[in-house]
């Protein structure tokens, strides 16, 4: 067995540049597969561990992915707002224990602004972990700020800075509140989620600094001194509901739904977020698919490879066959060249994969909020190796056979 | 195949008692229904309630008048009905869920009251299940006295299994 291992290794280093080039194929191929397959899951990963904690979730009547997506991840806007009565009537039901109503609509150099209360940081959970500052606390003055972790490190935000936001979700914004800046109170831990991509602000400091905006365009300096009235908020974005039992869930759900004051959707974030992933499932079946096509197109280059040589090798088996090797070592070599060159393709693509995750890591982040992950594959990405592993040796299984026949027929004469 | 080894043969006997066996014990286990949950006395209350009307406002449901059947406490069996997922884990595992009768129905139709809601929280998170596919879900089920506005205990199951409903 070893013999033929090193007969094989000799081989293959014999004709380095075609196996350099099949291995190149395989490694690529196995990038794509693997990359795909990780992607799928750190997405997936990302977004449950952002959904934690919460009973319901209401905003203005919206289709519950559409709700969930703006509320929880800030992709996409709101279609309406919910107003202030509705969300006092729901603070005040016997069996919700707490409601944090946010507001949505300001950004800071492209990162989304969240108006809350302070009771924000106390309910709200990602990973079933509770929200922890790094540095300072929630916010107490009118024009204080939380920042996520990524908007400080980013940014390079510390405790006391000075901030002015935007009006809208632009990155380059012109529409500046400049008359009001606020001041960083409070950093937070990293939490893997798009948390650590907003900046928090109370309520009333939303209502502050738009109070001189009217129809969406800036009128004058806001006022220096708000009144409390003035503060008040009219309506809200979204508002995240814990209740006092869990077996309460439904009849809220549906109270809300039907409530006849204003139209209002509640949702189950689990279930929502299920429903997001039904419809994203054909998306991920169809990338599986397209990388599983590409990784037989590089197991196909490698027979082509292996079948382009054998009439070349014929010699070759002619002299093995003359120094005793049976038909089938043979037929095990080309077998065991497959395997390695297989094997070649697939650490060589491991590797790959992880020198681009680490590279790409704080791009993806920025860009789309998934934290990627260098730790160990996963066991489906295990899975997915042997498979490939398999299917190579499956592949050389062809000249192997090929081999076996022509080296039986040509004995040790080689008719050339 | 040889007919004359014994030793074969035996083996081939033991396999089918041994599948026999599991056939008797699927068999023995005990059929929960929906309304066995709910109380007598409230079933007929139901019985009297007006036929769905697709027209007008829905009445909103009262749910004080609602409580759990005291016998069912720690009755063993599996029970038909819709898993819905209130806790996913990062490994999209389901870590506790309510099992209802139905799902998904029609805004018409008063959601399920607490008496009709099984709270589970598996020892081990289960694999993640379709919200509109129907399960057996298997286990024994308790009553919890939990403070809850309404003021009354619901039910809870300790989970045994969950397989999908095949007709």
């Amino acid at each position: 067995m070893s013999a033929l291992f090193r007969l094989a290794w000799a081989s293959l280093v014999n004709r380095r540049f075609t196996v350099a080039v099949t291995v190149a194929t395989i490694a690529l191929s196995v990038l794509l597969l693997l990359g795909v397959e990780r992607l799928r899951i750190e997405a997936r990963s990302s977004f449950l561990r952002t959904v934690s904690g919460t009973d319901l979730i209401v905003g203005a009547r919206a289709h519950p992915v559409q709700l969930l997506l703006y509320s929880v991840f800030h992709l996409g806007d709101a279609t309406n707002n919910v107003g202030w009565d509705s969300v006092q009537r729901l603070a005040t039901r016997d069996d919700v224990a707490w409601a944090v109503p946010i507001s949505l609509g300001d950004s800071h150099r492209g990162y989304r602004v969240v108006g809350t209360t302070s009771d924000y940081f106390r309910h709200l959970q990602t990973a079933d972990r509770p929200l922890a500052f790094v540095q300072g606390e929630a916010f107490d003055g009118l024009f204080d700020a939380v920042l996520g972790a990524d908007v400080a490190a980013k940014l390079g935000y510390a405790l006391g800075d000075s901030m002015v936001l935007a009006h809208g979700t632009a990155a380059l914004n012109p529409h500046q509140h400049d008359d009001r800046p606020f001041k960083v109170m409070g950093i937070l831990g990293r939490t893997g989620t798009p948390m650590d991509q907003s900046v928090f602000v109370s309520l009333q400091a939303i209502q502050a600094i738009h109070l001189n905006w009217r129809s969406g365009t800036r009128i004058g300096n806001a006022p220096a001194e708000p009144t409390a009235e003035q503060l008040q908020p009219s309506s809200v974005t979204a508002v995240f509901v814990g209740l006092r039992s869990r077996m309460a869930t439904f009849a809220v759900q549906r109270a809300v739904n039907e409530d006849r004051n204003e139209p209002m959707t509640a949702i189950m974030p689990g279930v929502a977020l299920q429903q997001l992933w039904s419809m994203l499932g054909l998306v991920e079946r169809a990338l599986q698919l397209t990388a599983a096509c590409v990784v037989l197109a590089g197991l196909l280059g490698m027979l082509a490879a292996l079948l382009g040589t054998l009439s070349e090798r014929r010699r070759e088996m002619a002299i093995l066959r003359a120094l005793g090797a049976g038909p089938t070592t043979v037929s095990g070599l080309l077998l065991m060249e497959s395997l390695l060159l297989t094997v070649w393709g697939l650490l060589t693509g491991l590797l790959l994969l992880y020198v681009l995750t680490a590279a790409l890591m704080p791009f993806v982040l920025q860009a789309t909020g998934i934290a990627l992950d260098l730790g160990w594959p996963a066991a489906s990405e295990w899975r997915l190796m042997g498979w490939v592993l398999l299917s190579g040796v499956l592949v050389g299984a062809v000249p192997a056979t090929m081999a076996y026949r022509r080296s039986l027929a040509d004995g040790m004469m080689v008719k050339q | 195949m040889q007919f004359g080894n014994k030793s074969m043969w035996q083996l081939v006997f033991s396999a089918l008692i041994w599948v026999g066996l599991q056939s008797a014990a699927m068999a023995e286990v005990r059929g929960i229904d929906w309304l066995e949950l709910i109380p007598p006395e409230e079933l007929k209350a139901m019985e009297s309630q007006p036929i769905v009307d697709h027209n007008g406002t829905p009445i909103a449901p009262d749910y004080s008048n609602s409580h759990p059947v005291l016998t069912m406490n720690g009755v063993e069996g599996r029970i038909p009905g819709y898993i819905v997922p209130i806790t996913v884990t990062e490994e999209n595992t389901i870590s506790e869920f309510f099992v209802v009768p139905y799902f998904g129905a029609c805004i018409h139709v008063p959601p399920p009251p607490p008496n009709q809601i099984i709270y589970v929280k598996p020892e081990k998170p289960i694999e993640m299940t379709e919200i509109w596919a129907a399960y057996w879900i298997e286990g024994k089920l308790k009553l919890e006295n939990q403070a809850n506005s309404l003021g009354q205990s619901s039910y809870s199951m300790e989970l045994t299994s969950v397989t999908p409903w095949e007709g």
